[in-house]
């Protein structure tokens, strides 16, 4: 379908996605025929003007008029009257979109450097954004770090994601997206970061899909649980399950796995290497090869909950407490868990060993780890 | 000091040495100066723009995009910098003292009769804090180029490792050197008008460093506030503008905007000032209805004060607030109308001479309309939050900032240059490039707002191919620009040299400046002239000996004195 809405793109805008969409593309080509108007009026009277009073020999209009004060208020009055009428069209449709409709869908956006994280009511989290379509939506942006901006041009929507501060923007796509029936690829819309946000503003962009019931709930489905593979429906290794968190959770924007240096210590050969802090809440605290795993893993799970604890020797404290996202989900410890095995499985492999899947997913059941509220792993450590 | 016989004494060759010029308290010479200052700052930020341009030829980026090597580090980082400089340089070096430094310092005393203004030394000074500005924003070139866009935007800036706080210092000089030039002329405008110059027989020019000058020394204290505060929040963390430290990053916004959409009206009106002066000169009318071209100027410096919220729309902004802003905003828009229906007017039974200055002036009238009326969809609300922060925005300001603010001082350039340098430059090649500067403008600018409606987000180095055709033809005309720039910066240096000399007044003009010789003697005018309506034509002939015009009848006697 978007193909085909991309075949009669017309020249000025984009089909419209979105009833919000709709009311703005009225208002635009209102707005377009009177620049427009204007706009040739200006240049038309000044090329008229140019070729007949053009300068000739011997002719002078020395005594052509100087104001016309009938005239002046004229061409003051119109043009305002014109766009205080747009200001009232505008008014009206501002206020469609400062109220979102009782009973929308509600999905929270969390934005940081440089991703979208979409969290849904059924407790799914995904990098693209999945939507109903004919259902108004309602997105409840917050921003980890710096400003953000989520636009999605084919529902002409736009709002920051402003840190420490809460907003809102909603919806409701009227146009399905689909499969294109020639290469078997799901056609999406483009969902951009318009608020410049340093580095890798460029490629902080995502896919919307506009889905019906049973493609939406599948999604969900599929995206809720992390845990199981899509196809086999078999469970699936944590290893792998944290490789799939490395990259949604956004570690991978400052945490490399190949050793390169970025932002953040590399996580290859991390596990049991050892290790400076510049500073930490533990006087004197270091983390050696010899350490027992205890000590290694109190110590990641302390880093991924409490990054600001414990700072490595030559990096700075920019980490975000990852405590909030992960406490919305259900499967808070599981996740955990997952994250630690996958750093483990980076360090040198005669330290590795891997958890065996099985045992893992039977022992652990999502609920109680939401329950269970953990006392942050800092107070574990001072018993040792 | 050699003394010159009185006719051939001009202010270039009144004294001679560097000193004469590092220490001059001369009007006309420090206006050089600021020209020739402004000038490379155009050069070096007209670079930077092609840069921009070259990187988005393809969707992966020309210059700086990821290879299998690169996949993993920040390959982007370079193109950030790069349109950050290229924006505060044409900003805060070109745009801003452009008009008014260079172009306003030489002619506004000259127009007022005067031998200088109020304050020469305070000029003088204005003119080295300027230097003292580009200095620290272009060290931030070495120390590590700002990546965080002209805006400075919190937290981001907060938190960047650039030289953050070398531009923003630098800004803040800047500033203060704005804020002098604005006071200077002020007092000059209030104090020193000639004989008979009551307010409404000042020169539209003269109006309009006026109603510029009030924004200067009304906003950018605020702007020095805020840039002080962004650096103090940087150094120690005081939790102003950083929500991570308690602050609040829409305070900075608001703090920003509150100077920087004002200076967008401290670019735009000097602009529309020339505008006045060359429609009036190459028609051979006074221009219509004067008092009202007069009055919006006062009227967009009033009501520029109250719109800076139209920035953040979109941006966590209250409903009410937004709604006021969006109105005020609408109501800017009207001052800029009637100056373009008054100019409209002006030509109406003229006697029009296609001059090169006059060719600027009449591409003004398109470009401005465009750029003023685009403005619109911004004003308002449902339309704002589709095209906030894209390209068409980047569309928008470049149409007004440089199609109309840079195009009117390159056409003023050309206006006053034979009362400058004493020199004419080749006047078919000037009205070629204007002509062609037009087109490729046109070709670069566009596009951006076909970009930007179709969803294409600003300060973005790589983007979806679907967009490329509109890049690739923003790119090719943006280089034809820069060659034709290439062009003029060739034909008016070749006139220092080898142009016929100018006459007094090669134009016609009726304002002061052109019954002073050319180049000006020192003291301007040997005597206060007593004057009558600025744009008094009557009389005024081409006279065959000297190639310029002569007043053959005696203009109308001022009644006033």
């Amino acid at each position: 379908m978007i193909s085909s809405l991309l075949a009669q793109r017309t020249f000025w805008l984009d089909p419209p996605a979105s009833t919000s969409a709709e009311n703005h593309d009225l208002v635009f080509y209102a707005l377009l025929y009177v620049m427009a108007f204007f706009f040739f009026l200006v240049v038309t009277i000044m090329l008229a003007f140019v070729v007949l009073y053009r300068r000739r020999k011997g002719q002078t209009h020395d005594n052509a008029p100087t104001h016309n004060t009938l005239l002046e208020i004229l061409w003051t009055v119109i043009p305002l009257g014109i766009v205080i009428g747009f200001f009232v069209i505008g008014l009206k449709y501002y206020v469609d979109i400062e109220s979102p409709p009782a009973g929308a869908d509600v999905v929270d956006v969390e934005a940081s450097q440089w991703q979208f994280n979409f969290k849904y009511s059924n407790g799914a989290e995904s990098n693209e954004l999945y939507l109903l379509v004919d259902r108004p939506v309602l997105l409840k942006l917050t921003s980890k770090d710096v400003t953000h901006a989520l636009y999605i041009p084919a529902f002409r929507v736009q709002r920051n994601a402003v840190p420490g501060q809460n907003t809102e923007l909603w919806f409701k796509p009227t146009v399905l997206t689909a499969k294109d029936p020639a290469t078997g690829e799901e056609e999406s819309l483009h969902v951009f970061c318009t608020q410049y946000c340093g580095n890798g503003h460029a490629e902080m962009t995502t896919k919307a899909f506009v889905l019906t019931r049973e493609d939406y709930d599948k999604k969900l489905a599929e995206a809720a649980n992390i845990f199981v593979d899509k196809n086999s429906n078999q469970p699936l290794p944590y290893i792998e399950v944290g490789k799939k968190l490395y990259i949604t959770m956004g570690c991978s924007q400052c945490h490399s796995i190949d050793g390169a240096q970025g932002t953040a210590p590399t996580w290859k050969g991390l596990y049991k290497r050892d290790h400076e802090f510049s500073k930490s809440t533990e006087a004197g605290y270091t983390l050696k090869e010899s350490d027992d795993d205890k000590k290694w893993d109190d110590y990641l799970q302390r880093s991924i909950l409490h990054p600001e604890a414990d700072i490595v020797q030559d990096f700075q404290n920019v980490m975000p407490s990852q405590e909030s996202s992960l406490s919305g989900s259900p499967y808070k410890e599981k996740k955990l868990a997952a994250i630690i095995e996958y750093i483990k499985s980076l360090g040198d492999p005669k330290y590795y060993k891997p958890m065996k899947t099985q045992d893992l997913h039977n022992s652990e059941k999502p609920q109680a780890a939401a329950n269970s509220e953990q006392p942050p792993a800092v107070k574990k450590k001072e018993g040792q | 000091m050699i003394a010159k016989s009185q006719d051939n004494d001009n202010y270039l060759t009144h004294s001679s040495g560097i000193s004469s010029w590092i220490f001059t308290l001369d009007h006309k010479r420090i206006g050089v100066m600021y020209l020739i200052s402004v000038l490379v700052a155009f050069l070096l930020g007209g670079l930077f723009a092609m840069l921009i341009r070259l990187q988005l030829l393809t969707p992966t980026g020309l210059l700086f995009h990821k290879t299998d090597v690169l996949k993993d580090l920040i390959v982007y980082k370079p193109y950030n910098q790069i349109f950050t400089v290229h924006g505060a340089v044409m900003i805060f070096l070109v745009l801003i003292p452009g008009i008014p430094g260079a172009l306003g310092n030489f002619v506004l005393p000259i127009m007022l009769g005067a031998k200088d203004v109020a304050f020469p030394r305070l000029n003088l000074w204005s003119y080295y804090l300027y230097v003292c500005g580009m200095l620290f924003a272009l060290s931030s070139l070495v120390l590590g180029a700002v990546d965080t866009g002209w805006t400075f935007y919190t937290p981001y800036s907060v938190q960047t490792s650039t030289a953050v706080i070398s531009v923003v210092f630098g800004a803040f000089l800047l500033g203060f050197s704005s804020i002098f030039t604005g006071l200077n002329f002020i007092v000059t405008i209030h104090k020193l008008r000639p004989r008979g110059m009551t307010w409404f027989r000042m020169p539209l020019f003269c109006w309009g460093l006026y109603a510029t000058a009030l924004i200067q020394i009304l906003a950018t204290p605020v702007l020095a506030i805020t840039l002080l505060l962004l650096i103090l929040e940087r150094m120690f963390h005081l939790g102003i503008f950083d929500p991570a430290y308690g602050g609040s990053s829409l305070l900075f916004q608001h703090f920003f905007w509150f100077y920087s959409h004002p200076a967008v009206y401290i670019m735009i009106l000097p602009a529309m000032g020339i505008m006045s002066e060359v429609i009036a000169t190459f028609s051979r009318r006074e221009i219509f209805g004067y008092r009202f071209v007069a009055m919006s100027s006062i009227a967009i410096a009033l009501i520029g004060f109250f719109v800076w919220g139209h920035h953040m729309f979109p941006n966590g902004q209250s409903g009410p607030a937004n709604v006021i802003f969006s109105g005020l905003t609408v109501l800017v828009a009207i001052p800029s109308a009637i100056k373009v229906f008054n100019w409209l007017a002006t030509l109406y039974k003229g006697s029009i001479d296609l001059k090169t200055p006059m060719m600027y002036a009449l591409g003004f009238f398109f470009m401005f309309s465009i750029g003023g009326l685009t403005g619109l969809p911004l004003a308002i609300l449902p339309t704002n939050f589709h095209v906030h922060d894209t390209y068409f925005v980047v569309a928008h300001f470049h149409y007004v900032m440089f199609g109309g603010t840079l195009f009117m001082f390159i056409g003023g350039i050309h206006y006053w240059w034979p009362k400058i340098t004493g020199r004419m430059y080749n006047e078919s090649l000037g009205r070629l490039c204007c002509l062609l500067e037009l087109l490729a403008f046109n070709l670069t600018f566009f596009p951006q707002f076909i970009l930007g409606l179709h969803g294409m987000p600003r300060r973005s180095a790589v983007y979806y191919p679907e967009f490329q055709y509109l890049h690739v033809l923003s790119t090719i005309g943006a280089f034809i620009q820069m060659a034709a720039f290439m062009v003029i910066g060739a034909y008016l240096l070749h006139s220092l040299f080898r142009g016929k000399k100018a006459p007094a007044n090669p134009w016609g003009g009726s304002t002061l400046e052109w019954s002073c010789s050319s180049p000006p003697p020192h003291d301007n005018f040997k005597e206060t002239p007593i004057v009558g309506r600025p744009y008094d034509h009557h009389g005024l002939e081409w006279d065959e000996k000297t190639e310029g015009f002569e007043r053959k009848e005696k203009e109308l006697v001022p009644h006033a004195v």
